[in-house]
């Protein structure tokens, strides 16, 4: 069951990237192509949504614990910002770039089902447990697809559809703005609810706790595009490239902390 | 680095007319720029760090009641004097330059910190960074408080969120008590002790009636010969399951939680030290050959771990069984009289007197069979002052996305 919904996730977001991209390149002249995109991505969104709620059925606890388990909420919401993005702005490249990290992200849970087989140690039986990590996935899903608008105008410079009217980028860079805020404000609950939890769990709200130390980094990563933003509004090239680099740091403090010298010290590595 | 624009403003100036050389020559003028502002954050790195070989890192007790309450006061109203009489120096400090530097400078030295396992957090250099963002984190406040505008609202809910909190975690965290307290199944206790050991006796007294530990089933796992870990799975606990297990299948014939080894005999018995024990049958997933057999067991102090090696060498074991929860019946008494039965649990403390109760630890060797429990005492006079911090920039944080700021977009 589980490799099933993964394959079948796996191969609809592949198909729906194809089709999209041909859809894109020609000019958007073959409606049916970018109808068939769409309807593939949703199946593939509903294929991860069923083994959430399998895992989560079967498991008899919140699929919410292990990397394995974020990866795949993460796809999930990935895709879904992506779609939301395309019809908002009718724009393409976000999606693609959507469905590609979904894809990468599917693909290791493909390869590292062990991942879902977890139990549930006492400290995670709270009721802040679901919303301190849905929260935190949604900010992750937000803040990714938010630099992906932006990273088209650094990463290739193709010009797919017809090129944009200045209006129309003042709109991009308005909306890019736009999420990071809201992905900023779910960073925030994150970090709240998670230091409300840990005191109620550990005694104390703040350990700096290695995960603690890059969340709250990352946090200020956020809060210091915000003023980069209001103080140097003109520099959309470096807000761009800011994020890129943001979204690096937001990485390590998803994963790439387990590979860190401080790893070893932390309680709260999943 | 970015060039600022003011040095460029100043020499344009001084091209212009008035030809101070004297201004040209000093590097020193204001308006700082990014140059002025690293230099100045680097020195107090270097005094920071010079201090750090002096002093040794910044301790708890010098920032404890009364004398962080003081500190706090006493440079919140230099800041104010700066306010009210050198503006230079405000605007200095407000400027974005100064802000980006002190953000920047804490992030730097926030991520050493969070890369190498370095004591940064407690660190001289991470004081002074964090006593200047937060100094023009107040001047911020105070300025936008001064013509204050319903507008601003979110505006000042997300700054002063942001510096009570770096305030209240910062210096109010060191008047924070932790102690723990060891109690023994049948036994009252009315003392507690700290770090280092020194006890602190307690207005009331704790009774552990029982310490209860309730396991998950114990995890079945197929290991190869050098011992590495092939494939793990959860267990129902119940008899009759099926398992895949790579090309194995496992069928669990027989499943207790209390088995107990004796003479050669696998029997039931609720004994301190009994095991999980299962009787399993093992078979090719493909043709459903059957393998081999016999029985598992999880170890204890007791008894050594069961394992069942099949004829290539694999072999297959119950891994030790994980705690579900845990939770300390306890009674709590004070002279006079009042008691309380209650339970404490893993994220359920007990609030009594001053102090939240939660319960720690056990003896971890025991497992189910430990008779001590460890319960931690935590009294944090600063907590309500940080709960506020964070319900004003919770408030803030969501006013951003509710309330986006407007801005006008410049053409060309």
């Amino acid at each position: 069951m589980v490799n099933f919904l993964l394959l079948t996730s796996l191969a609809m977001f592949v198909l729906s990237l194809v089709i999209g991209i041909l859809s894109g390149f020609k000019d958007y002249k073959i409606k049916s192509f970018r109808w068939m995109s769409n309807f593939l991505n949703i199946s593939g969104m509903l294929a991860l949504l069923i083994l959430i709620l399998y895992l989560w059925i079967t498991h008899k606890r919140p699929p919410l614990q292990t990397l394995g388990d974020t990866r795949l909420w993460y796809s999930l919401l990935l895709t879904i910002c992506g779609l939301v993005i395309n019809h908002q702005l009718k724009i393409l490249w976000p999606l693609w770039f959507c469905q590609v990290f979904a894809l990468l992200f599917i693909t290791i849970d493909f390869f590292n089902q062990s991942a879902f087989e977890t139990l549930l140690p006492p400290a995670l039986l709270s009721i802040y447990f679901i919303p301190h990590v849905v929260v935190y996935i949604i900010a992750y899903a937000l803040l990714t697809s938010a630099t992906f608008i932006g990273a088209k105008n650094i990463l290739f410079k193709l010009k797919i559809n017809k090129p944009l009217e200045i209006n129309e980028n003042d709109i991009l860079i308005r909306s890019v703005d736009g999420i990071i805020s809201m992905g900023y404000a779910f960073l925030t609950l994150g970090l709240l609810f998670g230091a409300l939890w840990a005191k109620q769990a550990w005694g104390h709200y703040w350990t700096w706790d290695p995960k603690e130390t890059w969340a709250f980094i990352t946090w200020m990563i956020y809060l210091i595009y915000l003023h980069l933003r209001y103080f140097y509004y003109q520099k959309t090239k470096l807000a761009q490239l800011y994020l890129l680099g943001a979204l690096m740091m937001l990485f390590i403090c998803w994963f790439g902390v387990n590979y860190l010298p401080t790893a070893s010290q932390s309680i709260h590595t999943y | 680095m970015m060039k600022p624009k003011n040095a460029k403003r100043n020499i344009e100036f001084m091209s212009d007319g008035n030809r101070l050389k004297k201004e040209l020559s000093s590097f020193w003028n204001y308006p700082f720029g990014y140059e002025q502002n690293l230099l100045i954050l680097f020195s107090l790195w270097f005094v920071g760090i010079q201090l750090e070989f002096l002093t040794g890192p910044v301790s708890k007790n010098i920032l404890q009641f009364p004398h962080n309450f003081y500190f706090i006061v006493f440079w919140h109203f230099i800041l104010l004097i700066i306010y009210f009489k050198f503006p230079q120096i405000l605007k200095t400090s407000l400027s974005k330059e100064f802000i980006f530097t002190s953000m920047g400078g804490l992030v730097f030295l926030i991520t050493i910190a969070g890369v190498v396992p370095l004591n940064i957090v407690n660190s001289w250099p991470y004081l002074f960074t964090l006593i200047l963002l937060t100094s023009t984190l107040f001047l911020t406040i105070i300025k936008r408080l001064a013509k204050f505008s319903p507008g601003d609202s979110v505006f000042l809910l997300n700054h002063l969120g942001l510096w009570v909190l770096l305030i209240a975690t910062t210096f109010g965290s060191n008047d924070r008590l932790s102690l723990k307290m060891n109690l023994y199944e049948g036994k009252a206790v009315w003392e507690a002790y700290d770090q280092n050991s020194k006890l602190y006796p307690l207005p009331f007294a704790i009774y552990l009636s029982d310490f209860i530990l309730e396991e998950y089933p114990p995890e079945i796992a197929l290991f190869n010969e050098s011992g590495k870990l092939i494939i793990k799975k959860k267990t129902s606990g119940k008899k009759h399951e099926r398992i895949q297990l790579k090309n194995y299948e496992v069928y669990i014939n027989e499943v207790s939680d209390n088995g107990v080894y004796f003479n050669e005999n696998w029997k039931n018995a609720k004994h301190p030290g009994s095991v999980w024990h299962a009787n399993i049958k093992v078979y090719d997933k493909k043709n459903q050959k059957f393998q081999s057999g016999g029985d598992i067991a999880t170890g204890s102090f007791m008894q050594t771990e069961q394992i069942l090696s099949l004829e290539n060498k694999m072999m297959i074991r119950y891994l030790p069984a994980r705690p579900q929860k845990f939770s300390s019946l306890v009674k709590v008494f004070t002279p006079a009289q009042i008691e309380l039965e209650t339970s404490i649990e893993v994220n359920k403390p007990l609030k009594f007197d001053r102090y939240q109760i939660y319960q720690h630890s056990y003896d971890n060797k025991l497992g189910k069979w430990s008779e001590l429990s460890v319960l931690e005492l935590v009294y944090d006079p600063w907590i309500k002052i940080v709960y506020g911090g964070m319900v004003f920039l919770l408030i803030g944080t969501i006013g951003l996305v509710l309330f986006p700021k407007k801005r006008k977009v410049i053409h060309g």
